[in-house]
């Protein structure tokens, strides 16, 4: 991303938090609403329509759906009455709630997935020698799409599922779809924990603003410190895959997953900074990914709120399903446990993996770590029992080692997955990974010195973990320290930051890659 | 009242160390990173108050194809090629201000294809308070003397007057870029044409004569923007030298004028240009400019002739 519109978000979250401080406390929400909007419209342009067509159809189904519950009285009814009744109210929520998704995936699915569903039906009636056009949607994506739709939506199943009424003002369901810091890259949210946040209107305290400042500036270190220059190596083996191999596609593979943790949490970071200043917890997103045990372990730390809404809204109904429940009856008990978690767990992969793009190499990416959890399901009761036999911990640190080393490795060939262009390069490097490696000059592609800077900028992200792993809580210590030590502290990061990071002029920005989704 | 000396004292504090973190960063000489854009265009701010005759505006075309050295040696006109990459005519109308401080030229050339510019750098790589952002290659360059030095644009003398010497040769192929002659034309930017219109207005106020130029450039010039540009200089009686055309009296020699992929000139097309333009000045304007050769006041552009006869021989011509 170019590093302008970045300094622009900062500067724009600045003016806006002076306009929200001034306010009086009940129209503060309406500030943070109009700056979104402001926001989104000044990116967008056009595509703010499509956002307002989301945030117009959220309120109403919400409304409606709360109103059917509220216009059948099951007073002086029988209890087979009640029953019936109760499974009409069911029948017409669910038939506003059809018809609400069909309208948002809808736009989704023509916006985003269009062209990739056209063109794949070319393909598949040429390989039946029949010759079919497709037209071709050309509308810029909206941004944030992705996020906003699937955030409108757990907002209106919520109010179906009776875990809270439906809003009646609009103003407040618009800001919580439209929010500006979580609109580019989330985190997801849920309506019941953030829109008391959002529309408490409270004060800009002095320690939110540097906990938030800094930790934008935290984020900000990530993106222009290791990130960007992770990408120049990385952009340069995967641009041209088929002169590496050996060695070198396995460092292309660590240092783009360096960059895209660093990215994706960095702006994470700046989300959550800003939303601090206003005094608004946006929800975490990871959580020491790369510890993880398992690639089930990786997924519930890493992008922690897509897992989680995929979890609630997804897997749960799938698997909860009347239909799914009568099938597996059917059939023995062993089959049918097996396929009552599998076929949820296909669904919600296949849609992870097209949730992050419209191509199939996604897709096959999602469906990589279906069939790696199904073989983890599979197995982990088996070596369960043989540490048992043999009286090993699995907190044995060579056993947790071994489980981390595994699951880096598992999750680095997905990455690989994720950034080679498509299927057939992903394939090509994955088996050059066994063949003789052309020679790589690295200090042709990053100066030494750009390189000792990426280094020493990863190095204090591993020390932050590190430390935190250690039960010692940087963010905590960091807020009680006075005010002047913190804002010396954030002025001291940004001078770093701007002197050091690497953007603008002389290098060429990486699009956010999860902005893109 | 302690709560708010402190305060004061903090925003003291932090303003002027971001403004010496400025001036660290900031490019000291034409050679650091960011410095041929921060220094080169600005180079007339040195030179002897009301000693430049003929300014020439423009973007990259200008330093590349314009030689004040060779235009002084044969007709002994004073001139500064002030262009910078993808300047637009909203910046030259700044530095026209500027050079009417310390200069009084008898005459502005504008090179036209700068009209087309559409990037608007939304940060002004001039302003030294966005030095960090502008010149944030430079922490990996930094002496000791950027410690202590202030960049100071005004005294930054460039014996080349804003000409940057190149003698690599592109053979170009594509001798047919202008396209077709009867082009409809192609109109500038509004927000360029406003800002021309107030070029021609700041020059007419202060009795400067006005010539449109364009340099070869076989990359991005053709007969649609110079069909704009004719009737456009037509209608507001100003002379306009396109090098480009087909009828012109000037031959372009593809297979040795231009330094890179037909868009800049080398020294080879650039002294060739620069003396059609001297020969047609000196016809037209010779009431107007004076050959300075003989003055003593002008003595110091004899070092500007060595100097550019020095590079000549001391880089033989070489091919890409």
């Amino acid at each position: 991303m170019p590093y302008l519109i970045l300094i622009f978000f900062v500067v724009f979250t600045l003016v806006t938090a002076i306009i929200y401080a001034v306010s009086p406390q009940k129209f503060r929400y309406i500030i943070l609403l109009v700056a979104s909007l402001i926001s989104y419209g000044l990116f967008c342009g056009f595509g703010t329509a499509f956002l307002i067509t989301t945030i117009v159809t959220t309120y109403v189904a919400a409304i409606i759906i709360d109103k059917i519950s509220q216009s059948y009285s099951p007073e002086g009814l029988s209890k087979q009455e009640r029953k019936k009744l109760k499974a009409k109210i069911k029948t017409k929520k669910r038939i506003i709630l059809a018809i609400y998704v069909f309208i948002n995936i809808g736009i989704l699915l023509i916006l985003k997935y269009f062209n990739f569903f056209a063109s794949s039906s070319v393909k598949f009636f040429s390989l039946l020698k029949v010759n079919v056009s497709a037209p071709v949607i050309s509308i810029a994506l909206p941004l944030g799409i992705s996020y906003y739709t699937l955030n409108a939506i757990s907002y209106v199943v919520d109010v179906l599922r009776g875990k809270f009424k439906a809003e009646k003002n609009i103003l407040k369901t618009a800001l919580f779809i439209s929010f500006f810091p979580q609109l580019h890259e989330g985190p997801f949210g849920r309506y019941d924990s953030l829109i008391p946040q959002m529309t408490s209107g409270e004060n800009i305290k002095g320690k939110n603003l540097y906990n938030g400042i800094g930790r934008m500036i935290w984020g900000l270190f990530k993106i222009f410190m290791v990130s960007n220059r992770a990408a120049i190596v990385s952009d340069e083996i995967f641009n041209n895959y088929s002169n590496y191999g050996g060695i070198i596609v396995i460092m292309g593979m660590i240092v783009y997953t360096i960059q895209l943790y660093a990215e994706f949490s960095g702006y994470i970071d700046i989300a959550g900074g800003i939303s601090k200043i206003f005094g608004i917890q946006l929800s975490k997103n990871f959580d020491m990914p790369f510890l993880a045990r398992n690639v089930g372990d990786f997924w519930r730390r890493w992008h922690i709120s897509l897992g989680s809404w995929f979890r609630d809204y997804i897997f749960y109904p799938v698997s909860t399903s009347k239909l799914l429940n009568k099938i597996v009856k059917k059939i023995n008990p062993v089959a049918a446990n097996f396929l009552i978690v599998t076929i949820p767990l296909f669904i919600v992969w296949f849609l992870t993996g097209l949730w992050h793009g419209a191509s199939s190499k996604y897709i096959v990416y999602g469906l990589y770590y279906f069939v790696l959890m199904i073989i983890f399901n599979l197995l982990s009761p088996i070596a369960d029992k043989i540490l048992l036999k043999y009286n090993i911990s699995s907190e044995n640190i060579v056993i947790k080692t071994l489980s981390i080393t595994k699951t880096l490795l598992l999750v680095g060939i997905g990455m690989l997955m994720f950034r080679a262009e498509n299927l057939s390069i992903f394939v090509h490097m994955i088996s050059s990974v066994f063949s003789k490696s052309a020679e790589f000059q690295l200090y042709e592609v990053i100066d030494s010195k750009e390189l000792i800077l990426f280094i020493i900028s990863f190095s204090i992200i591993l020390i932050s973990a590190f430390i935190k792993l250690k039960g010692y809580n940087v963010e905590s210590k960091f807020n009680t320290l006075s005010l002047y030590s913190q804002y010396w502290i954030c002025f001291t990061a940004f001078c770093v930051v701007i002197i050091f990071g690497a953007y603008g002029l002389g290098y060429i920005p990486p699009d956010p890659i999860y902005g893109g989704f | 009242m302690k709560k708010v000396i402190t305060v004061i004292c903090c925003i003291l504090v932090t303003a002027a160390l971001y403004i010496y973190i400025c001036l660290v960063v900031s490019p000291k000489s034409i050679n650091d990173s960011g410095g041929s854009s921060y220094y080169r265009g600005m180079g007339f701010l040195a030179e002897p108050k009301n000693s430049i005759d003929i300014m020439v505006f423009g973007n990259s075309d200008v330093y590349a194809g314009f030689i004040p050295a060779k235009l002084y040696d044969q007709y002994g006109f004073t001139s500064y090629a002030s262009g910078t990459a993808l300047q637009t005519i909203g910046q030259i109308n700044q530095l026209l201000k500027q050079t009417l401080r310390t200069q009084k030229p008898k005459l502005v050339i504008l090179e036209v294809d700068c009209l087309y510019e559409k990037t608007y750098k939304p940060i002004d790589n001039t302003n030294i308070l966005l030095a960090p952002f502008t010149f944030h290659v430079r922490w990996k360059e930094l002496k000791f003397r950027d410690f202590y030095t202030i960049p100071d644009r005004t005294r930054k003398y460039d014996i080349a007057k804003g000409y940057v010497y190149s003698n690599n040769i592109y053979k170009f192929e594509n001798e047919n870029y202008m396209g077709s002659k009867d082009s409809r034309p192609l109109p500038i930017p509004r927000r360029n044409l406003r800002h021309l219109k107030h070029f021609i207005q700041i020059c007419r106020k202060n009795n400067i004569e006005i010539v449109f130029l364009e340099l070869p450039s076989a990359s991005s010039w053709n007969y649609a923007k110079h069909n704009f540009i004719k009737n456009f200089s037509i209608r507001n009686n100003i002379p306009f030298i396109d090098l480009n055309e087909k009828d012109s009296s000037y031959r372009i020699d593809f297979s040795k004028d231009f330094r890179d992929n037909g868009n800049h000139m080398n020294v080879n097309g650039a002294e060739r240009s620069t003396l059609y333009i001297g020969d047609y000045l000196r016809k037209k304007y010779s009431l107007l400019l004076a050959d300075r050769r003989s003055h003593e006041k002008y003595k110091h552009w004899n070092d500007v002739v060595d100097h550019f006869y020095k590079n000549i021989t001391e880089f033989s011509c070489s091919k890409i």
